[in-house]
């Protein structure tokens, strides 16, 4: 930790908010790292848990209705009763409303429905119990939750026009919710915080958690799932002699040979095999031998990770061909064994499943939850520019340090640099890496001082890279070890770097820096070898 | 932030149109290419099947002659605009979380539909 301790720009991954990722050093918040990202997206909390949303306090106030209505307006319609908010039978409008909204902001809604007659109805509204932004229409008995962007300020209940309805209102929760821009500190596999910068993805399924069964019955809400809610479905065989499952069919865009990633969470029940299946162009690619008990694969381009609670992600990526564009599909069937897929069912054995997701590219990303379309979660980035993050940086001398988990990603240079926002193309330093390969230059004034790249099959996925710059004295350390060196090439006049970016010097396409970030840090000096064998040590 | 939906002729067409989102330079001999400031996120969807046929194989049996493409904007990009399509909210594909990104370019255009009426 004193090495940590020395260095002039010190980032671990842990106080964020909307737009912002803290650095730890320089403390007067000028090494700090704007964030953005145009999307949602999910990460895994502290709870091991997926989560979407970053959640704000509660806004809403008595609404458990625990002993009265109080704080709520009910157009003397309503009544208390032990089982919540009660809208005695009326055909005319008779709202239950409070006031909890700020117009333009966004709102992560819960309540309870439960119906005696007729349906109910959701909408933000005004000050009247007027309705302005309906949310919700046709509603039955059930738990429901909304992420809404506030067009007026009450949330308001109500009948459904054309019923005479009665029903009871509980459990009334609302929460600003921060989707875009807010960086995500992901807890996958537990430990320390990572900060996660992720490609741009779309899911193709587009209903990730309904997915047709096959030769099968589906129970949905029938278990605990990864997001921590009873959204997860149980599938059970039945007894005819085929493969039993779950799929969906007309997934696969038009497109020729294409890397594609299907990923599922499973937990196992009478069965505790997994196969993944992707069809298109009359050919079929499948991925067996997933043990949902031993968290084991037979499938050579298959992963499968532990997500505690019985829950495992099973992955697999695979090169699919739909030039034709007929028919195609993604599946996943039950085993009796590692080889065993077709067979006849019994009738009562099944498994669960939760959160599809069939994206294009190498690795399977943070699960993007869809509701009736597919989804793209957007490019995650971040950077700072300041004159003051110059003091912080010695353009003369010193080290560029990251702590890293990869993603195999081909084809793209995954960079991290130090740059000078004024010419950004003629002055930077960068680490990089590339599926095969790390790499560390220098350009000063235009010209390369020093190229280094070293290739190599590091164990995946953590890293530690360090590059040291000095007058005619280069080194590239990965892991404890100095892999590469120069001894000839100059640096920069004093302050010209003043720009941390998660990308390329000139931010161009498909330079990203899509990684697990578990630290950064930039040393005034350049470090002994003995420090940089300590810094890169695993 | 903009959240608008395209369609193209030809997939040719779209690939034409695509050029005009980047900007490239060269660095010392390097290619350098950035997309352009007022594009944000590009995603590609192709030829939208509007109708699949029955039975266990189904294939498709409508679809579309138009390339689609979703983009998410940070500023308007005139050239662009002739290619604007403003199918009901929110289409066969969006981003995470910017539904109403799309509902209120929606509305705009379209003040009469029911997405965008006020209800009582």
């Amino acid at each position: 930790m004193s090495l940590y301790g020395d260095a002039s720009i010190l980032m671990f991954p842990s106080g964020y908010k909307e737009d912002k990722l803290y650095s730890l050093k320089p403390t007067d918040g000028t090494g700090d790292l704007s964030f953005a990202r145009s999307s949602s997206a999910t990460r895994v909390n502290e709870q091991g848990l997926i989560e979407e949303y970053l959640l704000g306090s509660e806004l809403i106030t008595n609404g458990d209705f625990a002993t009265n209505l109080n704080f709520w307006s009910t157009s003397s319609w309503w009544v208390w009763n032990a089982l919540g908010a009660y809208h005695p039978s009326a055909t005319t409008h008779k709202p239950l409303y409070q006031q909890c909204a700020v117009v333009g902001k966004q709102y992560y809604i819960t309540f309870d429905i439960n119906i005696v007659s007729g349906k109910a109805k959701f909408s933000l509204g005004s000050s009247t119990g007027s309705t302005t932004q309906v949310i919700a229409n046709n509603l039955q008995t059930g738990s429901y939750s909304y992420l809404v962007t506030a067009a007026a300020e009450y949330i308001v209940f109500n009948r459904q026009q054309g019923f005479n309805a009665e029903f009871y209102v509980d459990n009334v929760s609302v929460k600003e919710a921060q989707t875009n821009n807010v960086p995500r500190i992901d807890y996958t596999g537990g430990g320390c915080g990572k900060l996660l910068i992720e490609p741009q993805r779309t899911n193709y399924f587009p209903e990730s958690n309904n997915v047709y069964p096959t030769a099968s019955s589906k129970t949905a809400n029938a278990t605990s799932s990864p997001e921590g809610l009873e959204n997860a479905s149980l599938y059970v065989e039945n007894t005819a002699t085929t493969s039993h499952g779950a799929i969906k069919t007309a997934i696969f865009p038009t497109l020729g040979n294409t890397t594609y990633t299907f990923s599922v969470f499973a937990k196992a029940k009478e069965r505790k095999f997994l196969k993944m299946s992707l069809y298109a162009n009359s050919a079929i690619t499948n991925a067996q031998g997933f043990d949902l008990e031993n968290g084991t694969v037979t499938d050579s381009d298959s992963s499968i990770e532990d997500f505690g609670n019985g829950w495992y992600k099973c992955t697999t990526t695979k090169s699919i061909n739909n030039s034709t564009g007929g028919y195609n599909f993604a599946a996943i069937y039950t085993g009796t064994d590692a080889t065993t897929y077709f067979y006849q069912g019994d009738g009562t054995s099944g498994f669960y499943l939760y959160g599809f997701q069939l994206e294009q590219g190498d690795f399977a990303s943070s699960y993007i939850p869809t509701s009736g379309t597919t989804v793209t979660r957007t490019q995650d980035t971040s950077s700072t520019t300041s004159s003051n993050i110059a003091a912080a940086i010695n353009s003369e001398e010193g080290v560029q340090f990251i702590d890293f988990d990869r993603f195999d990603i081909d084809g793209q240079v995954n960079s991290f640099t130090l740059a000078r926002s004024f010419q950004p193309s003629n002055n930077y330093i960068i680490i990089a890496y590339r599926t095969d390969r790390i790499l560390g230059y220098i350009r000063s004034n235009g010209v390369y001082q020093t190229t280094m790249v070293a290739y190599g099959t590091w164990t995946m996925p953590r890293i530690k890279v360090a590059f040291k710059w000095k007058v005619n004295d280069f080194a590239l350390w990965i892991n404890g070890v100095e892999v590469k060196t120069d001894t000839s090439g100059t640096t920069f006049a004093a302050n010209s770097l003043d720009t941390i970016i998660f990308s390329g010097a000139t931010n161009q396409v498909n330079q990203q820096f899509n990684a697990r970030i578990n630290a950064i840090a930039v040393y005034d000096t350049a470090l002994s070898d003995e420090d940089l064998t300590t810094l890169t040590t695993l | 932030m903009i959240f608008n939906k395209y369609e193209f002729e030809s997939e040719a067409k779209w690939l034409e149109v695509k050029k005009t989102l980047y900007i490239t330079e060269i660095i010392d001999d390097e290619e350098v290419t950035y997309l352009r400031p007022e594009i944000n996120s590009i995603v590609e969807i192709g030829f939208i099947c509007f109708a699949w046929s029955e039975g266990d194989e189904p294939e498709c049996i409508d679809q579309s002659t138009m390339f689609a493409v979703d983009m998410l904007l940070n500023e308007p990009f005139e050239s662009l605009d002739q290619y604007i399509v403003w199918p009901s909210p929110v289409g066969v594909h969006t981003f995470g979380g910017d539904d109403s990104l799309y509902l209120a370019g929606f509305c705009k255009v379209n003040p009469d539909s029911p997405y965008c009426k006020i209800d009582e």
